[in-house]
């Protein structure tokens, strides 16, 4: 069906976007400033994606997306 | 009357909540308490509104630099009506049956870093009248290349247990529903009552790039066996002229996979975050979702977060329309009137603002924290039923079909 397409179509390109990347840059800890800020955290709040999982698994009937082991910062 | 919305909620949930308020990423640097209480709404057309109240507790201490303990409390405190039978003219206001329930849950976790990994516990106990959980969670992250490469993994196990009436040896065709949890766990009501195991493996895997200065990916996998009980005691479905007790399979392996793309733009002091995640699973269900949030800092103390989703999926198997069931019967030996396993579309909108103060030397943020955030968020969510009898179909006949409404404090020291 189309629908699901276009949701592989959104996935797969961002996925080989970032795969030809990972492993090619090393991003040096004096340019993490903006990765260490809390927009760009994968789950920078618990609670926050905790009740949200809590509302859409009790209306959808699917799991996983999210995020987990890991920010983008690295620098802790 | 038993939280539906619990059951199987517990199992997701439990895996995420056990280890959310730990350091399950990289242990944190400070002691903290956060809270949060989140109302979701539910209107419905000739039916008693649905109201989810979800408060949530959180702190963690740091015991020397390698150590933090973690505890958090939440709940669930519902009121509301539901359908009692699933057929073409269900939900109204005759066949919903008003409840009110309360579930509460404790968790407990520990986060112990040693070079560049973290390694983390977790447990967590749940209660309701007609339903308990407890649940395990152990998880491991490993920073590498310089810290530019994350590598998480989780597992997690429920040790769960259902209440459900009594059917002895009755065929599937004669099952009769619950209809109160009152004698559930040895609570002393009439009803003949019975309990059901439900196991649960939960597997999580994610790996976390740097990309650049303003961009970071996340690719994740998860997958989870569901074994035992797994049907709502309580619902009946009209099949035939009969209306028994739902009969789903006691198995269900499920899978998903995601991708997650944070970008930074520094000049507008705002960002993007996008997510799109695949689903299957072995009733045939298959879901796509795709996420993306903006954010825009207005100031130094002030985040405003825009997000937007849009989620689809197929319907199991064993799903049949209502007038399906009641004048063709059901294929197979299952059936249910669950709106999770129907097939339709749904939409969400939402905006977050967050409040935001940070110590400055000797200043600290409201003259105590290192760290304080006040945020408050409301989110719409819009249902598009892509069958003609759904299961629910007073509860989302409005212009909105649910709202979530949140307020949050979270301080750090």
């Amino acid at each position: 069906m189309a629908w699901r397409y276009s949701f592989k179509l959104i996935a797969g390109a961002l996925l080989l976007g970032a795969l030809s990347a990972c492993g090619r840059y090393a991003v040096r800890a004096t340019e993490k400033e903006h990765l260490a800020d809390r927009t760009m955290q994968m789950d920078p709040d618990g609670q926050e994606a905790n009740a949200e999982e809590h509302v859409l698994t009790n209306r959808e009937g699917s799991l996983g997306g999210r995020g987990g082991g890991g920010g983008g910062c690295g620098c802790n | 009357m038993r939280l539906q919305l619990t059951a199987l909620l517990a199992a997701a949930g439990a895996f995420s909540a056990t280890l959310a308020g730990a350091g399950v990423r990289v242990a944190r640097a400070d002691d903290r308490v956060e809270t949060k209480t989140t109302l979701m709404l539910e209107p419905g057309e000739g039916v008693e509104e649905l109201r989810i109240l979800h408060p949530q507790l959180d702190f963690g201490i740091d015991i020397g630099s390698k150590l933090e303990l973690s505890a958090g409390y939440e709940a669930d405190i519902v009121s509301g009506a539901t359908p009692r039978v699933y057929d073409v003219e269900l939900d109204a206001v005759s066949s919903a049956t008003k409840f009110d329930d309360i579930r509460h849950s404790g968790r407990a976790a520990f986060a112990y870093e040693t070079g560049d990994t973290t390694l983390s516990a977790g447990y967590s106990y749940g209660i309701e009248e007609d339903y308990r959980s407890h649940s395990i969670t152990v998880g491991m992250v490993t920073e590498l290349n310089g810290k530019n490469t994350t590598l998480g993994l989780r597992y997690g196990h429920n040790f769960d247990r259902v209440c459900d009436a009594d059917n002895a040896d009755r065929e599937p065709l004669e099952r009769r529903a619950l209809v109160s949890s009152g004698g559930c766990f040895g609570g002393g009501g009439t009803e003949a009552t019975t309990t059901h195991s439900i196991g649960i493996d939960h597997y999580q895997a994610t790996l976390t790039q740097n990309l650049s200065p303003v961009a970071v990916v996340q690719f994740g996998a998860e997958a989870q066996v569901i074994r035992g009980f797994q049907s709502n005691p309580y619902r009946r479905v009209r099949v035939y002229d009969l209306e028994v007790q739902e009969v789903i399979p006691e198995s269900r392996e499920r899978v998903a996979a995601f991708v997650r793309l944070n970008y930074a733009i520094p000049k507008a002091a705002s960002a993007l975050n996008l997510m799109a995640r695949f689903y299957a699973d072995s009733w045939a269900i298959e879901s796509g979702m795709v996420d993306l949030t903006y954010h825009q800092y207005l100031g130094r103390h002030l985040l405003v977060s825009l997000r937007g989703r849009i989620y689809q999926q197929d319907s199991a198997v064993f799903f049949r329309d209502a007038e399906d069931y009641a004048r063709g019967g059901p294929v197979g030996t299952f059936w249910t009137g669950d709106r999770e396993l129907s097939p339709f579309r749904d939409y969400m909108v939402g905006a977050k603002f967050a409040l935001l103060s940070t110590s400055e030397g000797d200043h600290k943020a409201w003259g105590v924290f290192d760290d304080a955030e006040l945020a408050a968020k409301g989110d719409l969510l819009f249902y598009d039923a892509l069958t003609p009898h759904p299961p629910n179909p007073k509860r989302n006949s409005s212009l909105i079909d649910a709202i979530i409404l949140q307020l949050g404090v979270r301080l750090r020291w």
